[in-house]
C-alpha cells in the first residue's frame, strides 16, 4: 500500500478528486495490487456507511415540535457596539492563568485543539485580584484563542492553525503575548455577568477589547433585562449577524447569551 | 418556496415554516445522532435539543453557510455535549491496536458476501460500533461525509478547519474503521474482488 495515494483514494471515493487526480489513481491501481485492494476495502466501508440510514421513531416529529411549543426565538442579536468613551483599564487587565482549558467551553474546546486562558478583570479597583471572579463589581473574561502552540496537536491537523481571521486585533494579541504560551489569532470573550451589568458595559469598549463578546446569563430573564440595559445605555445598535463558528461553540454550552461585536 | 424563503419566514416566527425545516432535516439529524451515540433514546433527545437551539437561534442565521451546514454544526455540538456526560468504555480502543483487554465482537468470523443482506446488516452494525470508537475529530468528519453526504468544503466550514484537515480526518477515520472490521469481523480476508460490488 502506497501511503501517498491514501488520501487521494478517499477523495475519489467521495467524488472530491479532479479528473486528473482520478486518472492518476486509476493508472496506479492498474499496476499496484496492494493499493487496489485498499481502495476496494475503503470503498466498501463508504458504501456500507452510506446505506446505514435508519427509520426515525414515530414520535420524533411530534416530540421535536412539542419541545419548542412554549419557546420564544432569541432576540435578534448581536449588536454592533458603537460606544467610544474609554476608561483606563490597562492596569486592571490581569492574566490570572494562562493555558487553562476553559470549563465553560465543555468538551468541545478541548477536543477542538483550542487553547484558552482565563482573564480576570476587577472593575472596582485597579489591583489584581487573582482567579476569583465573584468579587463585588467584578467580572470574569474567558478569552478563547483560535489556536495555540498545542504540542499534542496531531500533525495532520496542523493546517488548522493557519485559519486566521480578518478580525484579529491588538488587544487579544496582548493577552497572548503576556501569557507567553498562547498566540492569539482571534479571540472570543466570554463574560460572566455576575449581576453587575454596568461594569460589563464599561468594559465593552474598543479601546479595551475588540472582537466577539459573549455575555452569558443564568436565565433568559436576566439576559432580556441586560439587553434592555444595553439599549438604554445607548451603546448598541442592532445589526444582522450570523453566528460564527466560535460563537456556535460557545452557545453549545449556554443558550442565555448575548453576543456583541465590539469594533 | 425555496429554502431561503422558508428560513426568512421561520425567522419571523412562522411556526409552519419552521416545521417544514424540521421535516426536512429531522431524519438526517436523528441518524447523525444515532451514529454518534448508538443509543436511540439519546438520539431522540439530541434531535429535540438541536431543533430547540435551531428555533431559538434561527433569527441570527444570516446565510453565510447553507442552513444544513449550520444545523449539522449545532448537531455536532449537542452530540459532544451529550457524549461528554457519559463514560465511553471503548474510548481509544481503535488506537490502542494491541490491547488484549478491549471488547471483542460477538461476530467472530463474519465473512463478506455481497448477496447476503443479513450479513450486510451485521456489517453495518459493526461499522456503527466502530464509529463510536473513533476519536471525536474523526467521528465528526466521517459522519458528516458518509451519513450526511456533506462535501469537504461544507465539513471544513462546519468544523472550522481547513479542507486539508478534513481530507486527513476522513482518510484516518476510514483507515481505523477498516482495521476495526479486520480485527473484529475477519473482513477482507476472502474474495477481494467482491468488495467493490456497489
Amino acid at each position: 500500500m502506497c501511503e501517498e495515494y491514501k488520501i487521494l483514494m478517499n477523495m475519489v471515493i467521495d467524488g472530491e478528486a479532479s479528473p486528473e487526480d482520478r486518472w492518476l489513481l486509476t493508472e496506479h491501481l492498474k499496476v499496484c495490487a496492494a493499493c487496489r485492494s485498499e481502495y476496494e476495502q475503503l470503498q466498501y466501508i463508504a458504501n456500507r456507511m452510506r446505506d446505514m440510514e435508519e427509520d426515525v421513531p414515530a414520535d420524533l416529529h411530534s416530540t421535536i415540535m412539542a419541545g419548542i411549543k412554549d419557546v420564544k426565538p432569541a432576540i435578534r442579536i448581536p449588536y454592533k457596539f458603537i460606544k467610544t468613551a474609554g476608561i483606563a483599564v490597562a492596569a486592571c487587565f490581569v492574566i490570572a492563568a494562562a493555558g487553562m482549558f476553559l470549563p465553560s467551553m465543555g468538551n468541545f474546546a478541548a477536543k477542538s485543539d483550542m487553547a484558552a486562558e482565563r482573564v480576570h478583570v476587577d472593575t472596582g479597583n485597579t489591583s489584581a485580584t487573582g482567579m476569583a471572579s465573584s468579587t463585588s463589581g467584578g467580572m470574569s473574561y474567558d478569552s478563547v484563542a483560535d489556536k495555540s502552540s498545542d504540542a499534542n496537536m496531531p500533525t495532520a491537523d496542523a493546517e488548522y492553525a493557519g485559519t486566521t481571521s480578518p478580525q484579529d486585533n491588538g488587544n487579544t494579541g496582548n493577552a497572548g503575548t503576556t501569557s507567553g504560551e498562547v498566540t492569539h489569532e482571534r479571540a472570543v470573550y466570554v463574560l460572566t455577568c455576575n449581576g453587575v451589568l454596568p461594569a460589563v458595559i464599561d468594559k465593552l469598549n474598543p479601546s479595551y477589547l475588540s472582537g466577539e463578546v459573549v455575555i452569558s446569563f443564568d436565565t433568559e430573564t436576566e439576559m432580556l433585562d441586560a439587553y434592555k440595559q444595553l439599549m438604554n445605555a445607548g451603546c448598541v445598535q442592532t445589526s444582522d449577524y450570523a453566528l460564527s463558528n466560535e460563537c456556535t461553540k460557545l452557545i453549545g454550552s449556554s443558550l442565555n447569551s448575548i453576543v456583541i461585536i465590539v469594533k | 418556496m425555496n429554502e431561503r424563503e422558508l428560513v426568512a419566514l421561520a425567522q419571523k416566527g412562522n411556526k409552519d415554516a419552521f416545521e417544514q425545516i424540521v421535516t426536512t432535516y429531522e431524519k438526517k439529524i436523528y441518524n447523525m445522532a444515532l451514529r454518534y451515540t448508538q443509543d436511540p433514546e439519546d438520539a431522540l433527545d439530541i434531535c429535540q435539543e438541536v431543533f430547540l437551539r435551531v428555533y431559538r437561534f434561527l433569527p441570527r442565521f444570516k446565510g453565510d453557510s447553507t442552513l444544513s451546514t449550520w444545523i449539522y454544526r449545532i448537531t455536532m455540538n449537542v452530540c459532544h455535549d451529550t457524549t461528554a456526560k457519559k463514560t465511553n468504555i471503548y474510548e481509544l480502543s481503535l488506537d490502542s491496536g494491541t490491547n488484549d483487554d478491549e471488547p471483542t465482537s460477538e461476530i467472530a468470523d463474519l465473512r463478506f458476501d455481497p448477496e447476503n443482506e443479513f450479513e450486510k446488516k451485521q456489517t453495518r452494525e459493526l461499522i456503527a460500533r466502530g464509529i463510536t470508537m473513533l476519536d471525536s475529530d474523526h467521528r465528526d468528519a466521517i459522519i458528516m461525509r458518509d451519513i450526511n453526504g456533506m462535501s469537504y468544503d461544507e465539513i471544513a466550514y462546519a468544523l472550522g478547519v481547513s479542507q486539508g484537515t478534513v481530507k486527513s480526518r476522513i482518510s484516518r477515520a476510514r483507515e481505523k474503521l477498516k482495521n476495526f472490521l479486520i480485527k473484529n469481523g475477519n473482513f477482507f480476508a476472502q474474495n477481494q474482488s467482491k468488495y467493490n460490488e456497489d
